[in-house]
């Protein structure tokens, strides 16, 4: 009697037109499924830009900024399609005794971006904060392991060639969470300033959990250091993130000593120069193919490096019954990733990264290739270096990388032998054009020209705004601009009117015209080769000045 | 017996009959599309026994109202708003309503996302059925019974006898992988994909479940499956996401793919304990049908409106049995209609893209456009690249990227010959989720600039401890909800909130952002706001936290405006700290407020935050893999109870409409309260006043009817320096911005709700000619600039040889000093352009002529003499950067 008509399901709502688009446009061919992934908050302004820019190909990507440590968690419980980590599985941690694997999920590394690990800091002079600081290398290791505290500390006023900072206890700010910016950071101490570093931690080794010792703080992910680093109640403060954080904020950061004898900001090209010294593991049947050494770059002599430059890395699963992944969520990790290391590495100068060079690019799709491998329904159809729009590409030369040859050469002032520069009014990452695909000849010729637009916009007025507003830093890094002009006054804590910009005003028009070539060759070497000797000469004129 | 099918059939009639179909008029909310399809629906829901002699048993009729906010037009992720009333009360009650485990509450109001045509007409694979109900989990869908075998759901008089055996949809053979003990009396509900996979017949993993069923993991997206809580009154109200295919592809909604919402008010089974329709082995007997009647036939083991304490919920009532006969008989269903899919663009055809970069204002505005350029072969597609609007605009000043989306101009101009188009006029909305006394949202939030400054300023203690130990807060209300100036202004709200630090402050952000300046602008022109932040009580005797006062004679006081909220208070509650109550404040005490307010770099984030009413408020302290205090950090409150939440956070207009987070009405000049739609943004419009020294308008807080919280969003775009490539893209973009772009609508290339289109109707018409002028100009890069106030574009001498002032080496200036053309005398009579100035400006105002693409030619040929000059200037620069380096040496400020 109970029969099946009895279910008969009630018609409701009418079924009332439907509004299905009128001529709606072919979808994209392959079929795209939402993936998930979790881990660094270093790079993660990187990696949730892309997930903006390619929702209109139809590719939902979540991303969650937990930090590394727990990115590669989340993957080995397979809980995420994908983990970003700013290091390898590590198989036991140092400081937790954790275990770091991947519990037998199949993966492959592929580097992503690459940045530079920033030390954004509050001092302030008579209320307004200092924007020009510099420290070396060893004085941030003593400042992290709280053996240096007070920014009076000779060692402090000898970075900044004699110019002393009032006595203020030092506040470092340490990432709580399981940071790749914890492990950038400890592994440059690790390998650099071992007899600074292994004592503090009681054993060797880096670690993406800072042990928080003595009056440091520690703050949870890359939002917390920032809070705590710009808030009233940290003037003194000094933490470690990515460059991106502070740009956003326009919050000043040190500039870092290099072994060249300069200090130097991680713009994308001071990165880009310092990883041409990465020992990228080249060897395929290693677990750690791809993984970077980065001990030569830390040490690397170039004069425009930022020695705490790396790479971080997106973790993929290989795996061909890989239980949490379909053809059409391998499909949308590959296209994800073709655009990120192509077309997406255009915006990472102006954002505070530094593009991928191309060798890396190619050797990340070849291991893009290997989610095709477990699943051969996975369309890579034109998904290649051929039409990769990275902007470190040079047309024929993959083991050159464009910007790192582009770079422009630190100014004098920011030479060890020199007083600091002055403080600008903003914070700007790679004020040059940039991120442009060099096309050919006279034209990436006439981009390099222009590496000269000044940074430098009105000092003297910044009026209203709170106290942040005041004196900049600015990045000097521009062949052929005035815009670092050396400072005499030490840390310079007032706005200093700059000097007039100097624009190549030809440079960013297209010039065709065979008759030019030899000109912008010409203006070009002028402009690479003549100011730093200039500055230089000048630099040493001032070094005598009273 | 008979008589069932029959009124089975009038209830139906009934049904189709109560359901209307209404266009919604709701005036706060003015911008929603007209289109929405709201849609409320009536029907009459029963629990019904049947008794050994074979008559029917009622136990429980209800005649629920559901209503649909929107059901047209819906896009990836969109919420809609779904209230009921005539529901049973829920029991046992849990608090995050999309948690797999709140399945088991009794008499859950559950709210199911379908694929399918809901009528038994429809093909199979075409008809809406458990089967095609999305979950997140396959605990969803399986149920076991390990103690008589006979569970409720072999007692369910409307489950027919085939679905009424000991195992029913078990897989076979049996998922190697699943627990062999399940093989008592079991039900498998199936699920079935869009591309026809049956999940449950896949043995590879035990629950096998689709791809998408993991991202339940990840907490920013939690499934949309709801088992909703009615109150006691019977009503009860939620969000409801609606997916489509781009979110789920195995659920596959959108396109050519019908899917409705299913709402299912669980009243429990109706049982049939004798089945005497059935075979002996599927008959309970004895002891056995003894208990398996009482536990089918049970009306919970809670009180209504009781919450969960853990276990023993009565089965038969609860969610979990949402695909039984007896609840899916009950279930009300609306179809939805989907806007056009916006996946169209091809991964490899990027490679010329341009990039803009800079506001989240724009970020719906651009999400629609994109489309509309990569689909069109004839447009160079564009990026929009999310950075505040300060950075945007200091990378556009140094010439490393070519275009920002900004809202104000720099404070000293640009330095090269700049455009600031107008593309919208959109703002800042201060989104919130508020529950009233009836633990229902409460829609019609007012807020004075002073309450923003109560908040923003960190004066409430948020935390009994800090009322207690910091003097200068103490006699301040605990949070906003028990601010007599709240409260007078929102009645109905709860006085005192469970989370009383969330509703202490507002989710703001912690980057540099116009955003800030508008908010803070808006905040200081308000004479209470103004005078409280001066030092001056209200009227009830709150104070201003003295970290964040105005007072222009304490030191060190805050200037508004700002483009960075400061966190300035650095109170740490020492005594609190010391008692270890959080172990993390006390191994490492911090100032307490700065980690309430917890500011945030994006405002994505903080409308992501604003969507699942998730407080960012760092007050838990976390071990680490237990290392102890060592290994332990602060973390985030996290999702708020439904009921019971109270955040408030800033998000762009254009978020808060897409994921239809509910805004307050903001004060006014006056003393009325404006809140954001197309009506109040027009209103802004008509006050907008020109600006031509700062190249743009001026919003003033003049109008007693405009929404308080405009913003004019504008694309910056150098008319020098630029490429052919890259000038002729974002040519490409500001003209049609100012035309096709402007049509209001959801589909491709359109403008969505939140932004106001330039149109002479708006009363915008003049910011529409000056973006037409400016692709011009652009497209031209001849160094020209225009005035807001007369956008009208030069003229150029095309005389060959004669070098013109527009292709001077631009000085770097403010825009004032630019060379800027006006109305060429006696230019009137000649061609007029395209371009239309509808209302302000006189007939003399008509554009003379169109600039010619010499000027790169012209250029090219300067290019040894501008060379040269550069070269000089170079050099000069050096010098007088050397000689400048020594009139400024002084010492000693170092300090």
């Amino acid at each position: 009697m109970l029969r099946p008509a009895l279910l008969v399901p009630l018609l409701v709502g009418g079924l009332a037109a439907l509004s299905v688009s009128v001529g709606a446009p072919a979808l994209a061919t392959a079929s795209h499924s939402p993936i998930a992934g979790s881990g660094s908050s270093w790079s993660s302004n990187a990696v949730n830009q892309w997930v903006a820019d390619v929702e209109p190909n139809g590719l939902q990507v979540v991303f969650t900024a937990s930090g590394s440590a727990i990115g590669r968690k989340d993957f080995a419980n397979k809980t995420t399609d994908f983990a970003v980590s700013d290091i390898g599985y590590q198989g036991t941690d140092k400081l937790t005794g954790e275990q770091d694997t991947s519990q037998g999920r199949a993966y492959v590394y592929l580097p992503i971006v690459a940045g530079g690990t920033a030390f954004p800091y509050q001092v302030k002079v008579g209320g307004k904060l200092v924007r020009n600081l510099r420290l070396s290398g060893l004085t941030l290791a003593k400042i992290f392991t709280n053996q240096i505290t007070n920014w009076n500390d000779p060692a402090i006023t000898r970075d900044n060639h004699g110019k002393a900072l009032p006595s203020k206890p030092i506040i470092p700010v340490v990432h709580s969470e399981g940071s790749g910016s914890s492990a950038q950071f400890t592994k440059y101490l690790d390998t650099v300033y071992p007899q600074v570093w292994r004592p503090f931690l009681g054993s060797s080794g880096a670690t993406e959990y800072f042990p928080r010792k003595g009056d440091a703080i520690a703050q949870n992910g890359s939002d917390g250091v920032m809070n705590y680093v710009a808030s009233d109640a940290a003037d003194g403060a000094i933490g470690y993130d990515e460059f991106s954080y502070a740009l956003g904020k326009n919050f000043p950061v040190a500039k870092v000593e290099n072994a060249g004898g300069y200090f130097t900001q991680p713009t994308q090209y001071g990165v880009a120069v310092a990883l041409t010294k990465a020992k990228i593991n080249t060897d395929k049947s290693s677990s750690n193919y791809l993984l970077q050494d980065l001990s030569q770059v830390y040490t690397y002599a170039d004069k425009r490096t930022y020695p705490l430059s790396s790479y971080s890395y997106m973790i993929i699963p290989t795996g061909s019954s890989d239980s949490r992944m379909t053809t059409a969520k391998r499909q949308t990790l590959a296209d994800y990733l073709y655009y990120s290391i192509c077309d997406g590495q255009k915006e990472m100068g102006p954002i505070g990264y530094s593009p991928l060079p191309i060798n890396l690019a190619q050797a990340s799709f070849d291991q893009i290739a290997k989610l095709k491998q477990a699943d051969s329904n996975v369309d890579l159809t034109k998904r290649n270096i051929s039409t990769c729009g990275n902007p470190t590409f040079i047309a024929g030369q993959p083991n050159r990388n464009y910007l790192a040859e582009i770079a422009p050469q630190p100014p004098a002032c920011d030479a060890v032998t020199s007083d600091p520069c002055a403080a600008g009014t903003a914070l700007v990452a790679n004020p040059t054009k940039s991120g442009q695909l060099p096309s050919t000849g006279a034209g990436a010729t006439a981009t390099g020209t222009t590496g000269g637009r000044a940074s430098t916009s009105g000092a003297a007025g910044t009026a209203a705004g709170g106290p942040a507003a005041t004196g900049a830093v600015v990045p000097g890094t521009a062949t052929g601009t005035t815009g670092g002009t050396p400072a005499t006054t030490g840390l310079q804590t007032q706005p200093v009117a700059e000097a007039v910009p100097t624009e190549l005003s030809a440079g960013r028009r297209p010039v065709s015209s065979a008759v030019l070539a030899p000109l912008a060759v010409l203006l070009l070497v002028a402009a690479v080769v003549a100011p730093p000797l200039l500055s230089r000469r000048l630099a040493a004129g001032d070094a005598t000045t009273p | 017996m008979r008589r069932l099918p029959a009124a089975l059939a009038m209830v139906a009639l009934t049904t189709m009959l109560t359901t209307t179909v209404v266009l919604q008029q709701a005036p706060a909310q003015a911008a929603v599309a007209p289109d929405a399809g709201a849609v409320t629906v009536t029907k009459t829901v029963a629990r019904t026994h049947l008794a050994s002699d074979g008559t029917a048993v009622e136990v429980d009729h209800r005649t629920v109202t559901l209503t649909v906010s929107q059901t047209n037009a819906l896009r990836s992720r969109q919420p809609v708003q779904v209230t009921w009333s005539g529901a049973r009360p829920t029991a046992g009650t849990v608090g995050d309503p999309n948690a797999p485990e709140a399945r088991q509450q009794e008499y859950p109001f559950v709210l199911l996302e379908c694929r399918g045509i809901d009528s038994a007409a429809a093909p199979l694979a075409q008809r809406l059925r458990p089967e095609t109900c999305w979950t997140g989990t396959s605990r969803e869908r399986v149920a076991t019974d390990r103690d008589t075998g006979f569970g409720p759901w072999r007692l369910d008089r409307y489950e027919p006898a085939a679905a009424r055996t000991s195992r029913v949809g078990v897989p076979t053979p049996f998922p190697t992988k699943c627990d062999p003990s399940y093989a008592s009396g079991e039900r498998w509900v199936h699920f079935v994909s869009a591309a026809g996979k049956d999940y449950a017949a896949d043995g590879a993993s035990c629950p096998s479940v689709p791809p998408e069923s993991a991202i339940v993991d990840n907490a920013s997206q939690p499934s949309n499956t709801t088992y909703a809580v009615t109150h006691l009154d019977g009503r009860g109200s939620t969000k409801f996401t609606v997916w489509t295919s781009e979110d789920n592809a195995s659920l596959g909604c959108g396109g050519t793919t019908k899917c409705a919402l299913v709402a299912v008010p669980v009243m429990g089974i109706s049982c049939d304990p004798a089945a005497r329709s059935l075979p002996a082995a599927d008959r309970p007997a004895g002891d056995a049908a003894t208990r398996a009647t009482r536990t089918c036939e049970a009306t919970g083991s809670y009180q209504p409106g009781q919450p969960r304490i853990g276990g023993s919920e009565d089965v038969a009532v609860s969610g979990a049995l949402w695909w039984s006969a007896s609840n899916w008989r009950n279930r009300i269903t609306v179809p939805l209609g989907f806007a056009p899919l916006n996946n169209v663009c091809d991964i490899t055809g990027g490679g010329n893209s341009v990039n803009v970069y800079g506001s989240e204002l724009a970020t719906q505005l651009t999400a629609q456009w994109r489309p509309a350029f990569c689909l069109d072969s004839s447009k160079t597609p564009f990026k929009h690249v999310q950075l505040g609007e300060p950075q945007a605009r200091n990378l556009l000043q140094v010439g490393t990227v070519q275009a920002a989306l900004v809202s104000d101009p720099p404070a000293n101009g640009y330095p090269t010959p700049t455009v600031q188009a107008p593309l919208a006029l959109t703002g800042f909305a201060v989104s919130y989720v508020i529950d009233d006394a009836l633990h229902e949202p409460y829609a019609k939030l007012r807020l004075t600039p002073r309450l923003l400054a109560k908040l923003l300023t960190e004066s409430y203690p948020g935390i009994t401890p800090v009322r207690d130990e910091y003097p200068a807060l103490s006699h301040n209300p605990l949070d906003m909800s028990q601010d007599p100036e709240f409260t007078a202004l929102n009645p109905g709200i709860t006085v005192g909130v469970p989370d009383s630090a969330a509703a202490s402050t507002i989710l703001n952000l912690s980057s540099d952002s116009d955003v800030e300046r508008a908010l803070t602008s808006y905040i200081a022109s308000d004479p209470d706001a103004k005078a409280w932040l001066d030092g001056k009580p209200d009227p009830w005797g709150m104070v201003v936290n003295p970290s964040y006062t105005t007072d222009p004679s304490k030191p060190g006081h805050l200037v508004l405006p700002v483009d960075n909220w400061p966190l300035r208070d650095s109170f740490e509650p020492a005594k609190y700290d010391a008692s270890g109550v959080n172990p993390c404040l006390q191994a490492a005490p911090s100032p307490i407020l700065p980690l309430i307010a917890a500011p945030t770099a994006r405002l994505s984030s903080i409308s992501l935050a604003m969507q699942f009413a998730t407080s960012s408020a760092q007050l838990v302290c976390q071990t680490v893999q237990d290392q102890g205090a060592a290994g332990s950090k602060l973390t985030a409150e996290g999702r708020q109870t439904p009921g019971y939440r109270f955040v408030l956070g800033i998000t762009s207009l254009g978020d808060a409409e897409r994921y239809d987070l509910d805004t307050a009405a903001l004060k006014t000049t006056g003393s009325t309260f404006v809140g954001p739609s197309d009506a109040s943004l027009a209103k802004a419009a008509a006050v907008l006043s020109v600006d031509d020294k700062r190249g743009t308008w001026s919003f003033p807080h003049t109008s007693t009817t405009a929404y308080p919280a405009t913003m004019l969003l504008s694309l910056a775009i150098p008319t020098t320096g630029l490429d052919t490539h890259t000038a002729h893209a974002l040519s490409q973009l500001l003209t049609y911005a100012a035309t096709s772009g402007q049509t209001r609508g959801l589909a491709i290339g359109q403008t969505p709700p939140g932004y106001l289109p330039l149109t002479a109707a708006n009363g915008l018409g003049a910011e529409r000619a000056y973006t037409l002028a400016a692709a011009q100009v652009v497209q031209a890069q001849s160094g020209a600039t225009l005035l807001p106030s007369h956008p009208v574009v030069p003229a150029v001498v095309t005389t060959p040889g004669a070098p013109t002032p527009a292709h001077t080496p631009p000085v770097p200036t403010g825009n004032a000093a630019a060379p800027v053309v006006g109305p060429v005398p006696g230019a009137l009579g000649r061609t007029p352009p395209q371009v239309i100035l509808p209302t302000p400006q006189p007939a003399a105002a008509v554009s003379p002529g169109i600039t010619r693409a010499v000027s790169s030619l012209l250029a090219a040929d300067l290019f040894p003499l501008l060379a040269l000059v550069s070269v000089v200037a170079f050099l000069c620069s050096l010098v007088l950067g050397r000689t400048r380096r020594l009139r400024v040496a002084t010492p000693g400020s170092d300090a």
